[in-house]
Order: structure tokens, then C-alpha cells, then sequence
């Protein structure tokens, strides 16, 4: 169904959707973007988040036995972030905390018309999706809205047609324009175990974690206890992830782990599921603080 | 909600935006704002915040009775304190007093803490980790520029040509910083690296000169040499910027590197490239603790000063000198004074002048002597001299050298009052603990390495009764008769923007955005310092010569023990060691050890090995790895199993008082 | 229902069997039979969880657990009737089959090696010859349960190191791959990385086919059940496609001996 709303009656909408729900999206806080709960409609911006919604549905640090999840509607959601957990749902999908959040966690994607800075996903599935709850394009003085249910939909929105979403598509395709498209043909097959990048990259990696914690396909998690039992999201090139009790450890220097993280999405997984674990956000890159880039590995494979 | 905050760790100030419902930390974001930290944390950013939430924080205040610590109220706890403090104070005179004030608290808390020292209790006896950190730097700097802070700002390095760290571990200490320089040299930019230790950003390095320890001055010293042989010094800025400059050219003749390179074992065409290249460009000097923390220390950060004034590399965008400064308010809590022989703003107590300023605005007469330092501090309750102490947010006992004496000292002491967030080594030997706030829980002012001032709020509910730490000791002088009546902390602000020509004018309307570098008129800060004039006037040349270090291999102590951090942990562990990732990455003590070394000592990797130095023994595991030279060994000090700093040297620069981490002679034997 | 929650059980008994490893035996509140080589995750609130192998299962769940970091420490200090949580049984086990199999086990690998052992003879099946290495005599598990096996089937026993009384070999267990039976066999090897790796070279040096070795891979781990991506190598998880994996499924990952 198309739908299209005024950008003028979006607060509106917005402070409509608050009396009924608890509402997340993108707050301007002083220069930056972040999800964090709305309580106005005037606080909402479309813009791309340095971080993506992720822990809204998987916190990076929570109590495994508690069970108190509540529904929440987040707007503003990126379409890289929101293919991003239909992967997750593939690994998380059998864990009571994750199931029981992404059930309640209602999200509205908005479909970039402008490439991000770092962003390739372009070379995966673009910024429009084919499945959504309600996803927004911005066409000028409206949004369009595409959806298949009628359950947010109040008198704000009129019926669109046609040429408004050939409008959409026409808009999203301005992404496809000026992002340079990657080649990922046998992406799996032909990344390599010695690829020289790994050891590239080890020279400078400060070992933050951050290329996983603003992954938004990443999943791992470590679990720990403190008088109750608590999981955190974990980093996969830490020293620790795979260090046994002796101290011995699979994966003993940096490059190996550097190696792990890049197998792992763009092999390993794709050899399980049949996709690689990545949307092209370019999150990873951005928050690298010495700019270790995954698009690097990929051009290395297929030139 | 979402509170802009930051990080509370170490001195690059990252700004973060912490998302949190009053009771928990949801998520952290990273600012991204380019002048800092560009959209990224390390993983202490990251991870290292929930320590605020942890269960075991100090919730009530606490009495040591036979041993064992009974929760009291607060009214209790302060008329106690008040109590003790007041008796000792008139029976034995305020020099029995002492106040070791906080690097980790705001410039709010530090600046009320010196105040209670000096106004209510009358002594100068207040002091600070700073003493053993860049104390050499406030006073080989002021010497030299007339300002102990770095006179460039960290966006500033994107300007630079060339980069010379030298004693500083910058991908492990302010990993921010280091990965801008790598950023950069990975764009051409050059890089020189001085380090007995083959450490992370070496890998970027055009020159590693790997000199030992305790040798910087005369390495240094040869570089100066090289520049002056080779006519590469700036003869305009020299002329018209500087003084001293012909006792600085005499002194630096005796350090021709053929000579040196005996004393430093460094090749001489090594330091000539190093100096050639450092004066044919726009050089930046990053330095920190293998710099500070010599009994030459103060000749070393002058040995640093001098190259710069040298070369024309101070005072203009891309240049400067940059001393790395450890914790998140270090610089802040110098700045406010929390020393014992500086008022606020850095004036001598002994300048009458200065002196005067604070005497009127506080309406009392001021001690004009020199207080204890904090190494002194536990000399002298040791000889029963000082015999009560008020310690906020530190932890000598394995922070500072000879902790076996230091223990001893707090033991003998009449009266000990600890304020912490949680219960420390340090803490143990109180009498009274005091809960306060973490940096979660309050508004103040951080104030960073690049002199920045930044704004911190709240984004987490007060745990238990803790209480603010300025409010502790409002509440403290109130009980003593003085009419304290800050309403908040902007309020103290607003008394230290009218004393501390620094901060002249800021209030929290003009940093709340950004944050502003000091020196400030007016809400106007200043990126970079010296550019028209060095605040004292003429930049002066402070030659210096070489001295051996307090101690040095022999052959009863054939090692050099130096010690330093690491990444995943910070200092003395009372954050960190309660975070599940950071603990898991680094749960215990090492020493690292040549493999060369190691095999003629028969020792294994992760064995069992034994350090003795003059001062003391103690036990732990041998990490074979060529990151140290043969002959050196490298211990980090945040772990209380192995203290380190039981057996470290406590020799101390006279001028600065920072005793010799960085060097202590020690033998090796396996468990 | 959590996956990730424990459910109660407890201690029925704790016993010695060297002087760093004990034996447990839980109370079976699961009722699911495992099969040969799968592990459980023994939970202990305030302290954290254990991957175990089973080592047997006759009247409630049988592991040998050796003291190795802070969480094994702890049970080590437990007492009988002590509560426990257990979940699981998890992974994929050896493979059950009559072929004769031969069980290589070191040190720690002897109980997870026991569980064939006992389903193997369960089912009337005694194609099994058992060589095992440990590093001293004193470090020898289930003493007695040897000696009985020794009637059923071929057991060949090594140490590192001798003792004045040790009269059998003295060597890894490599040493004693001269005593295996009968080539066309099934190799089942558990124990250290180390001694995996050199296991399967002998074995190759043998010329023993990849599809008839198969190894109890060890990983650390933490949910058991595949989501928290640290026991990953390659495109398998150890705790959900493993521990027992064939080693020519895994033969080209380059982390699978360290």
C-alpha cells in the first residue's frame, strides 16, 4: 500500500504515535546524531546516526534472566541497519531475549537518497528494502510511505500512486549514482587465509572493539557473572575471545584476529547462510579510530 | 535520556554521548567531533563506563572499628572527621595535616579541596598524583615558556610535519591521539619515536631510536648538538623570541653524539638523522612518564623545551610541545592548585602577590611556605610528623614508590579519612570512608591534555547516600565555622573563573557546547599558546647536563626495571579491574622479558619469576617478548598481587619531587 | 523457554581421581540420554559456566573436571549435595558405530573417551582398543575402570614420565600408535591441541583416510547452543556442528591446531 505524508504533519505524527507508544530515533545532540528515546515530535531528525538501533533490540550489556521487554516504534532506521537484524535473526533468532525485543520493536525505515560518507551498500542491497513495516522516502515536500499494514496509518496520510514512488525510486537510485559499487563475486571463495592485509591492518589496530560494537550485523557476546548472570557484546579481535583457560589461544596475535573478523563475515557466514554478514553501512570504518576498512579487503579479493 | 558527557579514563577528554535511563547505561556513542576524537572511543571509551553501576560501590559511609568496617550515618562520619582533624590540627599545628585531592574529580572538587586545605585547615600540605606524574613538566615548562601545559591543540597535529614522541607509549596511554598520528604519518607526515621499548606506533616510525633508560637529557642533548653544528636552528626566532641562548650553546658542545651514543647506546648517525629532520620541519614533541619521572626529570621536559625553542617549533600552528597528560583531570586538578607549593592558577604560595589575591577573596590569611609533597607526605607520617590524612580518588599504596613504607606511614597515622567510590588497597587503612559520586553522577568541569575545559553531566542517579565530593567538603567547612554556600558547582566555577587568569571568565553557557582551552578571555580560548609571546615573556633556554639516574645496573642489580600501563587497564585498577571485558584482556601481572634474557636466566614464558631491587622483592609471571632490549624489564603497575611499586626508586628530582619510576636497578631469579 | 537458563540440579557425589582432577556426579534432571562426546554447560550462579564433557551416565550424569582456571577452582571446592545448574546435553557427538574404533585419549580426553567406551559395551559392541597418555602415573583417571576395560578390549597406556614403580611405556602417545590394531579403523582423538596435532600426523604418516579421523575440538565457550561466536573456526561452531568433527571437514582451516 502507498501512503504519503506532508513533511509538515510528520511532528505531528509523530506526537500522534507518542500518546499510544514509546518512541526512538535520531536526536540532534549538540553536533551529533543519536538514537535515544523521543518524547516530541519536534526532537526527530532524518539523518544517518553514527550508531545504528541495535541495542535497542540486543542491549550491549543486559541480565540474561530478566524478562521485562516492553514495545517501542523506531523511526529513522537506516535500511542497512534494518536488513541487519533480519541476519541477526538468523543467529539470535533461538535467543529468548532477542526473539522477545524484536517482536515488541516496531521499526520505520527512512531510505537514503544521498550516500554516507563510508557507506557501500550499494555493493549489497541498497538503501531500499523490499520488506519493511513502513518505510519513508523522502520525495520532495512528502514523504512517501510504502506498507502492508494499515496499523500506523491515521488521517495524516493520503493514498499515493504511482508516479509518487517512481519518484521514491528515482531518489533512492541517486545512491546507486555516486557509490561505488564493489565487486563481491565469489567474494567466499576467493578471500584468502594469507591475504597480507591481515597483517596490514595489525600494525595499526588499537584493539577498541569498535568496528563490532557499531557493526550492525555483529552478534557476539560474552557472558559473565556478577552476583546475577549478565552478557556484553564481546569483540572478536580481543586477545581474550578465544583464550583458553591455560592460557593458550587459537587465535594468539592481532592479525590472525583481524583475520577472523573479515572471514567470518564475508566467508564463513555466507557459507552457512548463503550471505555475507554485511549490509555496506561503512559503520566500521567510520569508528575506526586509525580507519581500517573493510571495502580495502574486499577490492584486495576482486580487484 | 542522552547526556553528552567525558570519558573518564585518561588525558585526550573524548567526548561521548551516554544513553541511560537514570539507573543503567543503555548504550555509548562517540562524539564526532573532528577536533578530538572523530567518531571513535578505545575500548576503555567503549566498555569502561559501567563501572559507575557496579555493585560493589561504596554506598554508606564507613568506620574502621577493630578492623572491620561498620556502616555509619553521615553525620556521624563528619562530626568524626571534623573531630579528629580540628584536635590534631591545634594540638600539633596544621602541618600535621595533609589532603592528597584527586586527578580523576572535577576542577570543581579539586579546587574546594585545596581551598579546605589552605583557608580552613591552614596548611599548604595538599598535593596530587600529578607530583608523580608531570611535575616535572609544570616545572621544567614554566621555566622555559612560562606555561606547564601543552601549547598546541590536538587538531592542531593534523598540521604538523613531524611527529617526535619520546617517552610515551601513545597507542596504549591516549590511543585517540596515537591513532591520529598514525592517521597522519600514514599520509606522508614523519615520525620519530625515542623508546627503550619496540612499542606499537614504532611500527610507523621513520627512526626508533631505542635509548637507555634514563639517558633522555643526553640524548636530547645530542640532537641539540646536530641542529647547532648544522646551522639548522631558527636564527630570527632565537633572536627576537628567546634568551639564554649563549649559555644553552656552551653547555650542549659536550654532547657530540660519537660521545653520547656511550651513554645512551643509540648510533650517532641515528640522532643526527633524528635532529636533522626534527629541525628541518614543523615538529610537534609528544613526551610523558619516560620523560617526567627521573630525578633529572624537570632537566629532561627543559632538554625538550630547548629543542623547540631551538628550531622555531613552538608557537605556530603544526608545532609545539605536547606533554601527554594521564588522567582525565590532571591538567585541571594542577591547574586548581590541588599542589603544594602552587595556588590556583600557578602561583607560588611564597608569591606574596599572588598570594594576596586569594587572601582577599577568601578573607583570610595564607600559609606562604611550601606544603609536603605527596612522595613527602608519607616521609613525614612515617616520622610521626604528619599525623592525620584526608585522601580523595587516589590510591598511593600501589600508586607511589616504596608501598611497603607507605602502608607502614598510614598505619602509624592518628586519623586517615578516605572519600572514594569504591573500597581501594589505600582505602583498607582508614578510619573513615566517605562514599562519593563517580563521574556519572555529577556536573563539573574535566580539563584535558590540549588545556581544553569541558563540560560533565550527570547521566546516572546517586547510588546509596553517596554524596558529591565538593558537598562532603562544603559540608566539612560549614562544621568547622566557614560560610561556604555553593549551591552547585557552576557556582564554584564562577569563584574560579574571578582567580584563575586561565580560566578568566568561563562560565558553563560558553564551554557547555565544545568545551574552551584555557588561557581564556572572555569565553575566547586559545588553541595555540605563545604565538605572539611566551607567557613569561621570552621563551628561555634551560641547558642542562646529563647526570647518571639515581640508580643504574650493577652488578649485584644487573637489570633495569621500568614501569609504565597498559591499555586495558588504568592506574591502579579501581575502575577497570571491575569491567568483565577489560579484566578478561588483562587479568593479571606480568614483567616483560628479553627472550635472551629469559633463556640465560633459565626462565620459561609464564613462569614464575622473582624481581629484588635495593627496596624490595616480590613475585610474578615472565612474559617472554622482544618488546623490551636485552637488560630491561617492563612491569605495569595496576595489579595488587604483584605491586610494583614495592620495589621501585624513590629517589627524587629535587625540584619537582617526582620520584625515578623509570628506573630501578633490580636481579632476577626464578620463584 | 531461556536457552540460556540453567536448571537446578545437584551434586550426588564428589570424588578424587588425580590430584587435580575430580570426578561429579549430578543428579540427571534433563532426562535426555546424551550420546558419546557430547558436553554439558555446569553453571554455578555468582561464578559463571563450564563446557564438560559427559563422561558417563548410569544413575546421573558422570564428569571428570580438571582444575584449570578460576571457575573449576571453585567446584573443586564443592561438596557433596552442593546445588549445581546444568544445561544441555550440546554438540555432535562420535560417531556410534561398530566399525572398530580406535579411542586415542590424553590426559583431560580419557572421560569424554569413556563415554564411548560405556556405549559401546551398552550396546554389546567391543570393536574399541583404547591408547592413552597422561604425563605421570599419578595423573591417571579411572585406574581401576582401565584395569576392567583391559578384560573387554586392547587398552595400551603411556606416561610422559615414569615413577619408580611405572613399568609400562614411557612416552607420548604417539609411541604406542605401533600397538594399533587393526589400520582400517575409526581414530577417535581427545586431548590437548598439542597432542591432537600430532596424533593425526602419525596417523597420516599412517596413511589412515581423513573421513575415519575424528577429533574433540576444543574452543572456548560460552552459550553452548552457536550464538555468541566464540568457539567459531571456520564456517563450523564447536559447541553446535562439533566438538566431534571429521577431520577432513576441517583439515583446511589453518587455526585447528595451535
Amino acid at each position: 500500500m502507498l501512503y504519503k505524508i506532508s513533511k509538515n504533519n510528520l511532528k505531528d505524527y509523530i506526537n500522534y504515535l507518542l500518546e499510544r507508544y514509546e518512541v526512538w530515533g535520531p536526536k540532534k545532540i549538540n553536533n551529533d546524531y543519536v538514537f535515544s528515546r523521543i518524547k516530541n515530535g519536534n526532537e526527530f531528525s532524518d539523518v544517518r546516526t553514527l550508531l545504528g538501533p541495535k541495542d535497542l533490540i540486543y542491549p550491549p550489556q543486559e541480565k540474561l534472566f530478566e524478562d521485562y521487554f516492553h514495545e517501542i516504534i523506531v523511526l529513522g532506521v537506516k535500511s542497512c541497519d534494518f536488513r541487519a537484524f533480519k541476519m541477526l535473526d538468523d543467529v539470535l533468532g533461538i535467543d529468548n531475549n532477542y526473539s522477545a525485543r524484536r517482536k515488541l520493536v516496531h521499526m520505520f525505515n527512512f531510505v537514503c537518497t544521498e550516500p554516507c560518507e563510508f557507506g557501500f551498500c550499494t555493493t549489497f542491497y541498497g538503501p531500499r528494502l523490499d520488506d519493511f513495516e513502513m518505510q519513508f522516502t523522502d520525495i520532495g515536500d512528502y514523504y512517501l510511505v510504502e506498507t502492508n499494514t494499515k496499523k500506523f496509518i491515521n488521517n495524516f496520510f493520503e493514498k499515493a500512486d504511482k508516479n509518487d514512488l517512481n519518484i521514491a525510486i528515482e531518489k533512492s537510485k541517486n545512491v546507486y549514482k555516486k557509490m561505488q559499487k564493489l565487486n563481491i563475486k565469489k567474494l567466499n571463495e576467493r578471500i584468502s587465509w594469507d591475504n597480507p592485509l591481515w597483517k596490514e591492518f595489525s600494525q595499526r589496530c588499537i584493539s577498541c572493539g569498535a568496528c563490532n560494537f557499531a557493526c550492525p550485523t555483529c552478534f557476539c557476546f560474552d557472558v559473565y557473572d556478577d552476583s546475577e548472570r549478565y552478557r556484553e557484546w564481546d569483540s572478536c579481535i580481543l586477545a581474550g575471545f578465544t583464550k583458553l583457560a591455560g592460557n593458550t589461544n587459537p587465535r594468539p596475535t592481532l592479525d590472525l584476529r583481524l583475520r577472523q573478523r573479515f572471514m567470518h563475515k564475508l566467508k564463513f557466514h555466507y557459507e552457512n547462510f548463503n550471505y555475507h554478514l554485511c549490509t555496506g553501512c561503512g559503520r566500521c570504518i567510520e569508528v575506526c579510530p586509525v580507519k581500517i576498512d573493510i571495502r580495502d579487503v574486499i577490492r584486495s579479493v576482486n580487484p | 535520556m542522552e547526556t553528552r558527557t567525558v570519558c573518564p579514563y585518561c588525558g585526550v577528554g573524548c567526548n561521548a554521548i551516554v544513553i541511560s535511563d537514570g539507573k543503567k547505561i543503555l548504550n555509548i556513542i562517540p562524539s564526532k567531533r573532528e577536533d578530538i576524537n572523530y567518531g571513535t572511543l578505545c575500548i576503555k571509551g567503549w566498555k569502561g563506563f559501567y563501572y559507575a553501576s557496579s555493585r560493589k560501590r561504596l554506598k554508606r559511609p564507613l568506620k574502621n572499628v577493630n578492623g572491620e568496617f561498620k556502616e555509619i550515618s553521615w553525620e556521624e562520619a563528619i562530626d568524626i572527621t571534623v573531630k579528629n582533624l580540628k584536635n590534631i590540627m591545634e594540638e600539633y599545628g596544621p602541618e600535621a595535616l595533609a589532603f592528597q585531592s584527586s586527578a580523576k574529580c572535577t576542577n570543581e572538587d579539586n579546587y574546594l579541596m585545596q581551598k579546605l586545605a589552605r583557608q580552613v585547615f591552614h596548611t599548604n600540605n595538599i598535593d596530587h598524583c600529578a607530583r608523580s606524574c608531570h611535575a616535572s613538566t609544570i616545572e621544567g615548562l614554566i621555566s622555559t615558556f612560562g606555561s606547564g601545559a601543552m601549547t598546541t591543540s590536538i587538531k592542531d597535529i593534523n598540521n604538523a610535519e613531524l611527529y617526535f614522541i619520546i617517552g610515551s607509549n601513545t597507542t596504549e596511554q591516549h590511543p585517540i591521539i596515537g591513532s591520529r598520528i598514525i592517521n597522519n604519518v600514514r599520509m606522508g607526515k614523519k615520525l620519530i619515536v625515542a623508546d627503550p621499548r619496540k612499542i606499537q606506533i614504532t611500527n610507523f616510525s621513520n627512526i626508533h631510536l631505542r635509548h637507555l633508560p634514563g639517558t633522555d637529557l643526553a640524548l636530547l642533548n645530542s640532537m641539540a648538538y646536530v641542529i647547532l653544528d648544522k646551522g639548522l636552528y631558527d636564527k630570527k626566532f632565537i633572536e627576537e623570541r628567546t634568551e639564554n641562548f649563549e649559555e644553552f650553546k656552551e653547555v650542549m658542545e659536550f654532547y657530540d653524539p660519537d660521545r653520547t651514543s656511550r651513554i645512551t647506546g643509540v648510533d650517532p648517525e641515528l640522532i643526527e638523522k633524528a635532529a636533522v629532520l626534527y629541525a628541518s620541519s614543523k615538529s610537534i614533541i609528544f613526551y610523558a612518564m619516560g620523560i617526567t619521572q627521573h630525578t633529572q626529570g624537570t632537566e629532561n621536559v627543559q632538554a625538550i623545551a630547548n629543542l623547540a625553542l631551538l628550531t622555531g617549533n613552538v608557537g605556530r600552528p603544526g608545532t609545539g610541545v605536547a606533554p601527554l597528560r594521564g588522567h582525565n583531570n590532571v591538567q585541571g586538578s594542577s591547574d586548581m592548585g590541588a599542589l603544594c607549593d602552587f595556588l590556583p592558577g600557578y602561583r607560588r604560595v611564597y608569591d606574596d602577590q599572588g598570594r594576596k589575591l586569594f587572601e582577599d577573596a577568601w578573607n583570610c590569611k595564607l600559609p606562604s611556605v611550601p606544603g609536603a609533597s605527596l612522595t613527602e607526605m608519607f616521609e613525614l607520617a612515617f616520622e610521626g610528623k604528619i599525623r592525620a590524612m584526608y585522601i580523595m580518588g587516589e590510591n598511593p599504596v600501589l600508586s607511589e614508590p616504596e608501598s611497603e613504607k607507605i602502608k607502614k606511614s598510614l598505619e602509624k597515622l592518628e586519623f586517615l579519612v578516605v572519600q572514594d567510590i569504591f573500597m581501594t588497597e589505600t582505602a583498607n587503612y582508614a578510619d573513615i570512608i566517605l562514599p562519593a559520586y563517580s563521574f556519572a553522577e555529577k556536573q563539573g568541569t574535566f580539563t584535558n591534555t590540549e588545556r581544553r575545559i569541558q563540560l560533565i553531566r550527570p547521566f546516572l542517579e546517586p547510588i546509596g547516600e553517596a554524596k558529591n565530593d565538593w558537598e562532603i567538603f562544603q559540608t566539612i567547612a560549614n562544621k568547622m565555622g566557614y560560610d561556604w554556600h555553593y549551591k552547585n558547582s557552576e557556582e564554584i566555577m564562577y569563584e574560579i573563573s574571578k582567580l584563575v587568569p586561565q580560566y578568566g571568565g568561563i562560565n558553563y553557557e560558553c564551554i557547555k557546547n565544545d568545551g574552551i582551552q584555557w588561557p581564556v578571555v572572555n569565553c575566547n580560548g586559545t588553541e595555540i599558546m605563545h604565538r605572539e609571546k611566551f607567557t613569561r615573556g621570552k621563551g628561555r633556554f634551560m641547558p642542562a647536563y646529563w647526570k647518571k639516574p639515581s640508580e643504574f645496573s650493577n652488578d649485584e642489580y644487573p637489570f633495569i626495571l621500568t614501569t609504565g600501563r597498559i591499555y586495558y587497564q588504568f592506574h591502579t585498577g579501581t575502575m577497570t579491574r571491575k569491567i568483565n571485558i577489560l579484566e578478561r584482556e588483562a587479568p593479571e601481572p606480568f614483567v616483560e622479558i628479553n627472550p635472551e634474557d629469559a633463556r640465560s636466566l633459565n626462565i620459561r614464558d609464564g613462569a614464575c619469576i622473582k624481581l629484588i631491587s635495593k627496596y624490595g622483592e616480590l613475585e610474578t609471571r615472565a612474559r617472554m617478548t622482544d618488546i623490551v632490549p636485552k637488560g630491561i624489564v617492563f612491569m605495569p603497575f595496576h595489579y595488587y598481587e604483584s605491586s610494583v611499586n614495592k620495589i621501585t626508586n624513590p629517589n627524587l628530582d629535587p625540584k619537582a619531587k617526582i620520584p625515578e619510576l623509570k628506573v630501578t636497578a633490580v636481579k632476577l631469579v626464578r620463584c | 523457554m531461556n536457552q540460556m537458563l540453567p536448571i537446578r540440579s545437584k551434586i550426588i557425589d564428589i570424588w578424587d581421581e588425580t590430584e587435580d582432577i575430580k570426578s561429579f556426579l549430578i543428579e540427571d534432571v534433563i532426562g535426555e540420554k546424551p550420546l558419546p562426546g557430547q558436553f554439558y554447560e555446569l553453571s554455578i550462579n555468582g561464578f559463571g559456566e563450564v563446557p564438560i564433557s559427559v563422561a558417563s551416565w548410569n544413575n546421573g550424569l558422570l564428569f571428570s573436571i580438571k582444575r584449570a582456571g578460576k571457575i573449576t577452582e571453585h567446584m573443586h571446592k564443592m561438596k557433596k549435595g552442593d546445588e549445581i545448574g546444568i544445561r544441555g546435553p550440546y554438540g555432535k557427538g562420535f560417531p556410534v558405530t561398530r566399525k572398530f574404533k580406535v579411542l586415542i585419549a590424553g590426559g583431560i580426553g580419557l572421560p569424554p573417551a569413556r563415554s564411548v567406551i560405556e556405549y559401546s559395551l551398552l550396546i554389546g559392541d567391543n570393536n574399541i582398543q583404547l591408547l592413552y597418555g597422561a604425563r605421570s602415573p599419578r595423573d591417571l583417571v579411572y585406574k581401576s575402570l582401565l584395569n576392567e576395560w583391559k578384560k573387554k578390549f586392547d587398552v595400551d597406556i603411556t606416561v610422559d614420565v615414569g615413577d619408580e614403580n611405572w613399568k609400562g611405556n614411557v612416552g607420548v602417545v604417539t609411541t604406542i600408535f605401533n600397538r594399533i590394531r587393526d589400520i582400517d579403523s575409526f581414530f577417535y582423538i581427545i586431548g590437548p591441541t598439542i597432542m591432537m596435532k600430532f596424533a593425526v600426523l602419525e596417523l597420516k604418516k599412517m596413511n589412515v583416510p581423513d573421513e575415519n579421523i575424528f577429533l574433540s575440538m576444543e574452543r572456548r565457550m560460552k552459550c553452548g547452543i552457536g550464538i555468541c561466536g566464540h568457539c567459531n573456526i571456520g564456517r563450523f561452531y564447536v559447541c553446535k556442528d562439533g566438538p566431534v568433527f571429521k577431520y577432513s571437514s576441517i583439515k583446511d582451516i589453518p587455526e585447528i591446531f595451535f
